[in-house]
């Protein structure tokens, strides 16, 4: 019966009358997850690239959370930034302040413009050499277009395994 | 219109915390502002177009501004530019 009832609220009407429908953006990690108001960054926590939340990963592996399209590969290889064919632009940043890092560390294995399924390998990182050069890996996931849409929500619980339900994006028709 | 030459003398160039303080800045008036390096350019007020350009420390970059508050937002800008990169 919750089942029944959960369905009917994703995809019938909205608080305000509005057809409303949504969008699951899986995890891109393995780990625990946060809410970025947590992270210890004032340009993520602030919620000033968007919203989202953050993964404590507990392995080196970011893989594709959704079917789409790698946009933006930084070439110190810490952040990558996603497009869903759906529009929706997100951005997966490993660890704070890791730009300074210089791309040591990380591998990626995808390049801007190429089209991504729902876990595909985009980036390895070591995850012990990060910490022990004294940065956080703590990981934020950010849909950058996030005033695209009426809300974007944490919907997985403590834990996720790669590709568990992570985030709920609710846009209108 | 107004026209903004600037080069980057921060080590890390245009990453994800200047890139979303200066979308932060521009989001703030309503005049167009479009950064362009090179031959490439992106509206300054999306961040994965701002990223997507690399910009890195010694790039010269040109802003373009143009509307009604083009006078603030140029200053503001330039300000902007002045304390972070």
């Amino acid at each position: 019966m919750k089942k029944i009832l959960t369905a009917i609220k994703n995809i019938g009407k909205g608080i305000d009358g509005n057809q409303t429908s949504n969008l699951t953006i899986l995890a891109p990690m393995e780990g625990e997850v946060v809410e970025l108001m947590a992270v210890n960054d004032g340009v993520f926590l602030s919620g000033m690239l968007g919203e989202g939340v953050a993964i404590i990963p507990l392995n080196g592996r970011v893989v594709s959370p959704i079917n789409g399209r790698v946009i933006n590969v930084f070439d110190t290889k810490h952040a990558i930034g996603l497009a869903t064919k759906e529009g929706v632009e997100l951005l997966i940043h490993i660890g704070l302040d890791t730009v300074e890092l210089k791309g040591k560390g990380f591998t990626t294995y995808v390049k801007e413009g190429e089209l991504i399924s729902v876990g595909d390998l985009l980036i390895e990182f070591e995850k012990d050499e990060i910490i022990n050069s004294g940065y956080q890996v703590i990981t934020p996931i950010i849909v950058v277009n996030s005033s695209d849409y009426n809300g974007v929500k944490n919907i997985a619980s403590n834990k996720v395994k790669e590709n568990d339900a992570l985030l709920e994006i609710t846009y209108k028709i | 219109m107004k026209t903004i030459e600037y080069v980057i003398k921060d080590q890390l160039g245009i990453h994800a915390r200047p890139a979303g303080l200066l979308v932060k800045e521009a989001s703030k008036y309503s005049s167009s502002i479009i950064v362009k390096k090179e031959s490439k350019e992106a509206d300054g007020k999306r961040i994965f177009a701002l990223m997507s350009l690399g910009v890195k420390k010694e790039d010269k970059i040109t802003i373009t501004i143009s509307g009604d508050d083009e006078d603030s937002a140029c200053e503001g800008i330039l300000n902007f530019l002045k304390a972070n990169l």
